[in-house]
């Protein structure tokens, strides 16, 4: 195995700085993406009656787009918990490909491994497993700060949205 | 719903979220070798599901309406052919959509 790729501690050459430098530029397209559609899901919670805190909360502990939007709807309804479930599995279902696709080349992760699980998202699966490293680069730190580079994004976006929902509101109710 | 029923299904939705993250790498921990079958799988399914979203995408495009499809099949060609001519992710993605709405909105 390439000594480069060697996963250990702190001061790793190839970690840290390195490493993110080299993935930002991937991930730009995906902040154009996350930090709109984030807006879109934030406002659009934020208008159906949610606290302003509840897009951040989701965007964190379930980043997952489609299941969010799904969210405001379900939140809304009736209380089905085992329907809300089934189709979290199902719209889910596409983590279990990606899943597959990255189980090699997020071995040796240590640490961050629970992290870089957690958090792949579409965009992310994409771009870390289509991502060349570069040479001198550490993988794990790439794919980590990918990883959280595009959940800041989504979180910001709908932590946004949210604010600019409020801050709507609050110029209806002047008007009113 | 009341407030104690939402936190209960958001805790169920997260739940089941995060095990389709993680199943993979639970049925296959990393002391294991994993199977070829498995393996296979993970190479082949990344451009599997592409091909998958292409179908999905292009499934309702008829060519018997009006349009004929004719707007889709430019828009496809111009990203092809921007991925040929310069790779990258972005020019492809950008230029065949602006030259799909464009054609929607003025030709068609």
């Amino acid at each position: 195995m390439n000594k480069k790729e060697k996963v250990t501690g702190k001061g790793q050459p190839g970690g840290g700085f390195k490493a993110l430098r080299a993935c930002f530029p991937l991930t730009v397209p995906v902040m154009a993406g996350y930090v709109f559609l984030g807006i879109t899901y934030g406002l659009l919670m934020k208008t159906s009656g949610f606290p302003f805190w509840l897009p951040t909360l989701t965007a964190a502990v379930i980043y997952t787009g489609s299941m969010e939007f799904l969210m405001v709807e379900i939140l809304a309804s009736s209380f089905h918990p085992v329907s809300a479930m089934a189709t979290a599995f199902m719209v889910g279902a596409r983590h279990l490909f990606y899943g597959l696709a990255m189980l090699p080349k997020y071995s040796n992760t240590g640490w961050k491994k629970f992290y870089l699980i957690y958090t792949t998202s579409d965009e992310t699966f994409a771009v870390n497993y289509g991502a060349e490293i570069p040479e001198g680069v550490d993988r794990s730190w790439f794919y980590f700060w990918v990883s959280l580079l595009d959940q800041l994004y989504w979180v910001t976006g709908a932590t946004l949205g949210a604010f600019f929902g409020r801050f709507l509101k609050k110029q209806k109710e002047e008007q009113a | 719903m009341t407030n104690e029923q939402m936190v209960i299904t958001f805790v169920l939705v997260t739940a089941a979220t995060v095990m389709t993250r993680f199943l993979p790498y639970v049925l296959f921990p990393e002391g294991r070798k994993v199977p070829s079958v498995i393996t296979y799988l993970g190479k082949v399914l990344g451009p599997a599901v592409f091909g998958l979203l292409v179908v999905y995408c292009l499934r309702n495009v008829s060519i018997t309406s009006p349009s004929h499809g004719i707007p889709e099949l430019i828009a496809c060609l111009v990203t092809i052919g921007l991925y040929v001519w310069k790779r990258g992710m972005v020019l492809p993605m950008a230029g065949g959509t602006i030259v799909y709405m464009i054609l929607l909105h003025t030709v068609f």
